[in-house]
């Protein structure tokens, strides 16, 4: 460390060296006017003065080296930050490690392996380039969190319907009584199969909920791939919507965690069906 | 015993179109007076300030910041409110989740989507006949 400075410090020395320079040789005004004339023995106390300064700092012999430490201007040089080691760059790194060490004492084996781990290290530099070619930052910086939003508008405008449909609906309940018992009646049972239907717009925004998380997954992916390649994301993030529910990790009785329980609507073969919710429920009676 | 239908059902949903779904087909079973909230921590507000005067609550399960199973266990765990039914009203059909909203006291439990008959026999399984 000590050694770095010093190295630092001399690296240093000719700027220091010239500003010293300068600091000595600037002329005192006199005191008692501008148009006073200095003498000799006027300008030594002033050159003492300076010299006691930087002494009085750093307790050097030579007044160029004083001064140098008083003015620090030297900086410290500044080293480039390390890069970081990739996972690939690892392999390539490895592969020609092995590549030159076996180059040294070839046999027949040994030129399989090294021809092989070449063939290795091309594959990855042409991935490399590849993944580069198709840009994940755009992948995960526009076209996902476009695409998040508009799935964002399909639950929106769904819902928008939905409500404009029940207001019709409730105008048809409000004439009921103004009309005979039996067409109140199905107008009633017409409007009861309207409201089951608008459930529709709960599953699919649930759906769309699941979607979203799934695109989310997609994007931390490409983030862990775009690292594995050595890339940088420069751009900022921009926030996708988060609709999967945090939970806390609550467990019941048999260890299952709440949050494990969130998966929404299930898929054909998988969706339970009411008479099967129901005979699981009475099986507990 | 006839059940009283001018009893306060709570209705908890984060989807408010849902809300106005069950409210509406609630209003058609002859139940007038419904109030909503948005998730178990607003539901659970209310229920505290009522003393327990809902004769029902019908619960969503997946919500923000409070779910309908942690909802549940607070309502279960509460003396003033633990007497009051609870349908959980949910897309979760998997097994476990009946399961553990059984084991939590769940009163009966309709899996989305359902028609309003689904919803008058449970609650009619769950309060008596109307």
């Amino acid at each position: 460390m000590a050694g770095r400075k010093a190295k630092t410090a001399t690296a240093a020395k000719p700027k220091a060296t010239s500003k010293a320079a300068r600091q000595v040789k600037a002329p005192v005004k006199p005191k008692g006017g501008a148009k006073a004339k200095v003498s000799a023995t006027d300008k030594a106390p002033a050159k003492k003065t300076i010299q006691k300064k930087a002494a009085k700092k750093a307790p050097v012999k030579s007044p160029v080296k004083k001064a140098a430490i008083k003015k620090p201007v030297a900086r410290k040089v500044p080293t480039k930050p390390k890069k970081p080691v990739k996972a690939v760059d690892k392999v390539v790194s490895a592969a020609r490690t092995v590549k030159k060490s076996v180059s040294q004492t070839t046999s027949a084996a040994d030129a399989k392996i090294l021809h092989e781990l070449g063939d290795l290290a091309k594959f990855i530099r042409a991935a490399k380039r590849e993944i580069a070619a198709i840009r994940p930052d755009d992948v995960k910086d526009e076209y996902l969190p476009k695409a998040a939003d508009e799935l964002d508008a399909v639950v929106e405008a769904t819902a928008d319907a939905t409500n404009v449909i029940m207001d019709a609906c409730e105008v048809i309940e409000g004439v009921m009584s103004d009309v005979s018992g039996e067409v109140s009646i199905k107008l009633m049972d017409a409007t009861t199969r309207i409201y089951e239907a608008c459930t529709f717009q709960d599953i699919t925004g649930q759906r769309i909920g699941k979607v979203v998380v799934a695109m989310k997954h997609i994007e931390e992916r490409i983030d862990a791939l775009i690292g594995a390649f050595g890339g940088k994301n420069t751009r900022p993030k921009k926030k996708m919507v988060q609709t999967q529910s945090s939970a806390p990790l609550t467990a019941n009785t048999k260890g299952i965690a709440d949050a494990d329980l969130l998966e929404g609507p299930q898929l054909g073969d998988k969706a339970k069906s009411q008479s099967e919710i129901d005979d699981l429920f009475a099986s507990f009676d | 015993m006839a059940v009283d239908k001018s009893m306060n059902v709570l209705i908890v949903d984060d989807y408010k179109t849902m809300l106005r779904i069950i409210r509406n087909l609630l209003r058609q079973l002859g139940f007038e007076n419904v109030e909503e909230a948005t998730d178990g921590t607003m539901a659970l507000e209310k229920l505290k300030e009522s003393g327990g005067r809902y004769g029902l609550v019908i619960s969503d399960w997946n919500m923000e910041p409070m779910t309908g199973i942690e909802l549940l266990r607070h309502v279960r765990a509460d003396d003033k409110l633990k007497h009051i039914p609870f349908i959980m009203v949910t897309a979760e059909s998997k097994s476990e989740n009946v399961i553990t909203a059984k084991e939590a006291g769940v009163s009966n439990y309709i899996v989305k989507p359902f028609n309003a008959d689904t919803l008058r026999s449970k609650m009619v399984s769950v309060l008596g006949d109307f």
